[in-house]
């Protein structure tokens, strides 16, 4: 295992531990807007997953999914966003 | 580990940082506002961070191209995202925290509609 593969392999833990801080929030929050907010930081760590697993595995084609992932992430927390203000009163 | 390797662990290693600084922030910030403050700008930062490194480690035009054009896109998705949570909470009525003195939206929006009268 070369050192470049340790260090990216560390990354990925540390965005691994990080995704499991904010699914804490996820699980927490007093209001809806909080797990909107985090439901969008987890899609963030999902692509930043990929990116670097396709950079420690040397395959492009991981990363165009990237692309929908990310697509995914930011429509998801907008019509979350649209919901919770339509749904007032 | 060549030189090319050395400056994508870097970048990626500053990327990283940052959305484990998100994560923190999230967690242990007090009310709501604050953490979508922390949310919205220190994520896109460490996305841009890890995608740059990915780019520069593919040594392909077209990849980083593609790679760029995603910076791109959560430049500019990540702070509407964090806007339209932050407005649908006030709308809502969630709570700041204690000692947040001027609240220059109080009795600004139009209730019925949601607009800013």
């Amino acid at each position: 295992m070369s050192l470049f593969a340790i260090c990216m392999s560390g990354m990925l833990a540390v965005v691994g531990i990080s995704m499991v801080i904010a699914m804490a929030r996820l699980l927490m929050g007093p209001s809806i807007p909080d797990r909107a907010m985090a439901f969008d930081t987890i899609m963030i760590h999902v692509v930043a997953l990929i990116a670097i697993y396709a950079a420690l595995v040397r395959q492009t084609i991981l990363l165009d999914s990237i692309i929908i992932v990310a697509i995914l992430g930011f429509l998801g927390t907008v019509a979350l966003a649209r919901f919770i203000e339509e749904g007032r009163n | 580990m060549t030189l090319l390797e050395g400056i994508t662990v870097l970048i990626i290693a500053l990327g990283v940082f940052f959305m484990l600084l998100t994560s923190i922030g999230i967690m242990r910030l007090p009310d709501l506002y604050t953490r979508v403050h922390a949310a919205g700008k220190a994520s896109t930062l460490g996305i841009a961070g890890v995608l740059v490194g990915v780019a520069i480690y593919s040594t392909d035009w077209l990849i980083a191209a593609k790679l760029l054009a995603l910076i791109g896109f959560f430049l500019f998705t990540n702070p509407v995202a964090a806007h339209m949570l932050d407005r649908a909470a006030y709308l809502t009525g969630v709570k700041t925290m204690d000692g947040t003195y001027p609240d220059d939206l109080a009795g600004r929006y139009d209730t019925e509609t949601g607009r800013l009268r």
